[in-house]
């Protein structure tokens, strides 16, 4: 469902495209464990809310990932607040390895599309 | 153990949830929103945590068994909620699935399951053939001890004939069941004695073979289990014999033998006598029919001219023989039974589909995939049918208890008849199938409706069409099914009707039998045998509820001997100079106990004595045969065995000797006080109910030799009827499977049609509207039915014609085609799926217009 206090109008969101959520998820836990909260957080503000993540994507994603292997989670106290525990994910080896395949195929790609899209600069 | 870890991952997820929220919650209120605003803002900046969480499952993935947990769960909230037709569907396939269970446990029991000798698959029967009147006769020890010499198909090759001995010493005289076995046989058949030894060669010799082996349970009756009891003596006819061993509980060859002595053949077992049997091991590769050939090789060596030669065939056989035939019947007219359920089911289901048609589609339209909605349907079949299968393993457990209490002691191994694991397989495989059978194109069918169509309210024909076909079909198939099981039935019912028919040639109302076999130790001289039987008859005649008592050496429907005849004064060769002939001593009141007609002459007197002239008495086919011109009163005859002429004196009726369906040989009676015997059957003609005499006849019998046991007390309608426990079992059976056929056939029409009724409501009720008549409506169902129901009627005329022939050898006086039975069965399926029809159809010519045609 989309978020309802939007920094950005609707128009100006862009819509994931499919995968690479899981590429930025791994991503952002390069720098470190994280909860779900602090990463969705962190992709927004580093897009400059370009980027919504919804909840209804990011969890699933998580399980997903942690399912194949690629993160690993463990309960927590959090950094300022010592009384609450949250699930915090961290990368596993071989969600560095994932993470690398799928930046390679992403710059694959993009330069791809900057090829098609932008001939002109390219020759 | 997944549902601990699902469960904890269930609490995870909630609490992963909850601490996020929070934390939304928080930081909007430092950004300065109240406590329930900011609540409320990060409920909605969350969404819906419902949706959530279904996404993160989804994510976590179902397993198989997961997947099938929730199935199962949900098809039984689902029969549940439709009590009446899950009642009905499992009751059919409880019905279905437990005739099959049963019939299955007995074939498994009587023919799957190996006798108790090891590797009894090469343990072969070896008999005589004189073809084609003796296709199975017993062997004479001269043909055995060549078989031996000159065989080398076999290991091993044992010879045995059961015999009867009384066990004398306790308090009581008993009669036991035994054999005489030649010194291999233990091991031929590969069983060891559990206590002692078994026989050695130099026992198997007249002379040295005063030795016994006993049965377990004899032992343990008898001896109290003592291990001390090798070495013992007990007494045997008279006889003292050595304990050397005790055989293995599961250990009684032929039959139900407890006791077993070495063969060790006397020069008089040499006389040419056919009287014992013998059982061969196969050497490993060896054939049967390589056997078999061999045994044709050597049989012409043994005899010139030849006229005896030799079967070899399975011991299965031996013991079991003609009730594979009627049990494999059965078992395939279960089966057909079977699928008729399937049939009612599959249709059962169909109907409901309209029903769930929303439900399917909105699954659908919600995500479901085709498969996974036939998935979960045939979960749901399933469920049905292993519960049903369940319920008819109960009934079948019920069924064999139940035929085990009636002892029919007729049907061999019917004791060892029980529910082992082998047919708990049979049933889970057969139930699991039955759901995939039935479950399979209702579910194909009802998952192909479209879509739109269906959700759209009004436009159920497509897929209504589409059903009704599927339905037709299965009504058909189920009609088809229903008629070849009834045809089985029919004809067995008239095999059996013509049975009862059937005279036997005596009247076995009020007549007891039992049999004295007087021990040779004591009763070696005929004159003692004569005086013990003058002595009984008079003792038994001066009962007052005695008419007549007699004795005879052989008995109808229980055994007799055969015999060779020749006619005095006709050339050896000429076709009509002799024949063989079931033989009988009688003494003189046998026939008027019998009731067995004289149709001229005279019967035996008293006069009819050792030291008066030799007579005999034949039947009336052999004076037919033998003496079609000419009175054959004053004609002599010579019987087998020591030569001398007999003169006729009378022709009696013919007698069923060997069961009601066999033939009537030639038959010929001696007078027993001419040519008594040591073993005879006492038979007692009352004025009442004959078992009352029972023990008043055993009494009478101690009374002159209080060490003379009797056995095997029962009337003679007892006798003729145990020859036919196996007709009267498998009519019954096939009987109540074709009943059953029959119903869930109707109750099949009954459903196709009332549900194309249902769907023709509309067009009928326009029909109505147009001004047809109430009879128009009537008769265009009726004849819609009447198409369906001719169709299956026609196959499974097709079918039977087919199938019936395989039952050739359970009917008696009744052809596999017989016309009558086909026409007549049909009719009665007919008529009695015209009637099924005839419910929905009269409902439907009663329709209201007006109602029928909002109905849509």
């Amino acid at each position: 469902m989309s978020s309802n206090d939007m920094a950005k109008e609707p128009s100006e969101r862009i819509e994931l495209l499919q995968g690479t959520l899981d590429m930025l998820i791994l991503r952002t836990l390069l720098f470190g464990p994280a909860h779900g909260h602090q990463i969705a957080k962190h992709i927004q503000r580093t897009t400059d809310d370009l980027l919504q993540i919804e909840h209804g994507s990011l969890y699933p994603a998580l399980h997903r990932l942690e399912r194949k292997g690629w993160l690993a989670a463990k309960w927590e106290p959090a950094a300022k607040d010592q009384k609450r525990e949250y699930k915090y994910y961290r990368l596993t080896a071989a969600g560095k390895k994932q993470l690398a395949a799928e930046e390679s195929k992403w710059k694959q790609m993009a330069s791809a599309i900057a090829r098609v899209m932008w001939p002109a600069e390219e020759s | 153990m997944f549902w601990r870890r699902r469960k904890q991952r269930e609490q995870d997820l909630e609490r992963e949830l909850r601490s996020d929220l929070e934390l939304e919650t928080a930081e909007r209120q430092e950004s300065g929103l109240s406590a329930d605003e900011a609540r409320y803002a990060a409920q909605r900046a969350f969404g819906n945590t419902t949706r959530i969480k279904e996404e993160v499952r989804r994510a976590w993935g179902w397993t198989v068994i997961e997947q099938l947990w929730q199935d199962l769960r949900y098809a039984a909230r689902t029969l549940r909620r439709s009590p009446g037709f899950a009642f009905t569907a499992m009751l059919a396939l409880a019905l279905g699935i437990g005739a099959n269970t049963a019939t299955f446990s007995a074939v498994n029991s009587i023919i799957l399951r190996p006798l108790p000798f090891r590797d009894s698959g090469r343990l072969m029967m070896l008999d005589e053939k004189w073809l084609p009147r003796f296709p199975h006769f017993e062997a004479t020890p001269r043909d055995f001890l060549s078989w031996r010499e000159q065989s080398h198909a076999f290991e091993g090759i044992a010879a045995f004939v059961s015999v009867a001995f009384n066990l004398t010493g306790g308090d009581r005289p008993e009669r036991i069941s035994g054999a005489r076995v030649s010194a291999n046989l233990p091991a031929v058949l590969g069983v060891k004695p559990v206590l002692g030894r078994s026989f050695t060669r130099e026992e198997d010799t007249a002379g040295n073979d005063r030795v016994v082996l006993l049965g377990y349970s004899l032992w343990q009756q008898h001896f109290a289990a003592d291990p001390g009891v090798i070495g013992r003596a007990i007494r045997l006819n008279d006889i003292d014999y050595t304990i050397i061993g005790v055989m293995p509980p599961t250990f009684r060859f032929p039959h139900d033998a407890e006791i077993w002595k070495p063969m060790g053949f006397t020069p008089s077992d040499f006389d040419g006598d056919h009287f014992i049997w013998a059982i061969g091991r196969l050497k490993q590769g060896i054939t049967r029919n390589q056997a078999q050939a061999e045994m044709d090789l050597i049989m012409p060596r043994l005899q010139r001219p030849q006229v005896w030669s030799a079967n070899v065939f399975p011991v299965l056989d031996y013991y079991v023989g003609q009730v594979k035939t009627a049990l494999y019947i059965l078992l395939g007219a279960a089966g057909f039974l079977l699928l008729i359920a399937c049939a009612n089911v599959a249709n059962l289901l169909l109907a409901r589909g309209s029903a769930r048609e929303k439900e399917i589609s909105l699954r659908t339209s919600l995500g479901a995939g085709r498969g996974r909605i036939i998935q979960q349907l045939l979960t749901e079949s399933l469920l049905l049918s292993l519960i049903g299968g369940a319920l008819g393993l109960l009934l079948a457990f019920g069924t064999t208890v139940a035929l085990k209490r009636f002892s029919l002691a007729s049907i061999p191994r019917l004791d060892e008849v029980t529910v082992d694991h082998w047919v708990l397989m049979f049933t889970l495989s057969l139930s699991s199938l039955t759901g995939f059978l039935f479950g399979l194109s209702p579910a194909l069918r009802l998952t192909r409706v479209d879509l739109h169509d269906s959700l759209k309210a009004g436009s159920r024909i497509a897929g209504a069409v589409m059903r009704t076909d599927l339905g037709t079909t299965l009504v058909i198939s189920e009609v088809a099914f229903a008629l070849v099981l009834l045809t089985g039935a029919g004809l067995l019912l008239k095999s059996f009707w013509q049975l009862l028919e059937v005279r036997p040639g005596f009247n076995p109302e009020n007549v007891l039998t039992t049999t004295i076999n007087l021990p040779a130790a004591r009763y070696r001289e005929p004159y003692r045998q004569v005086q013990f039987v003058r002595q009984l008859i008079g003792s038994l005649e001066s009962l007052p509820e005695v008419r007549q008592a007699a004795v005879s050496d052989g008995l109808p429907f229980s055994d007799a001997a055969d015999v060779g005849i020749r006619f005095d004064g006709r050339p050896i060769g000429a076709p009509d100079s002799g024949t063989t002939a079931n033989y009988y001593r009688v003494t003189p009141r046998y026939f008027r106990a019998m009731a067995i007609p004289l149709i001229r002459g005279r019967l035996f007197t008293a006069r009819d004595a050792a030291a008066a002239q030799p007579v005999t008495i034949i039947n009336e086919t052999m004076a037919k045969r033998f003496f079609p011109s000419e009175d054959p009163i004053g004609k002599r005859l010579d019987i087998s065995g020591p030569t001398y002429l007999r003169q006729i004196v009378g022709v009696v009726g013919d007698v069923k000797q060997a069961g009601l369906k066999a033939s009537i040989p030639p038959q010929v009676y001696e007078p027993f006080l001419q040519k008594p015997s040591n073993s005879f059957t006492v038979v007692v003609r009352t004025l009442g109910d004959p078992m009352r005499l029972a023990d008043e006849v055993r009494r009478q019998v101690q009374t002159i030799d209080r060490e003379q046991p009797i056995s095997n007390i029962r009337t003679m309608e007892d006798v003729v009827g145990a020859t036919m426990t196996q007709d009267r079992l498998s009519t019954l059976l096939l009987g109540l499977f074709a009943s059953l056929a029959l119903v869930l056939a109707a109750v099949g029409v009954y459903g196709v049609i009332a549900y194309s009724v249902a769907q023709r409501t509309h067009e009928i009720g326009i029909r109505i509207a147009l001004g047809a008549h109430q009879s128009g409506i009537l008769k265009l169902v009726l004849v819609q039915s009447f198409r369906v129901v001719l169709i299956g009627v026609g196959l499974g005329l097709v079918a039977s014609l087919l199938l019936t022939r395989l039952m050739t050898a359970l009917l008696y006086g009744v052809k596999a085609t017989d016309p009558v039975i086909f026409v007549g069965v049909s009719a009665v399926l007919l008529s009695v799926a015209l009637i099924a029809a005839f419910v929905p159809a009269w409902r439907a010519s009663r329709f209201d217009a007006t109602a029928a045609l909002r109905c849509e």
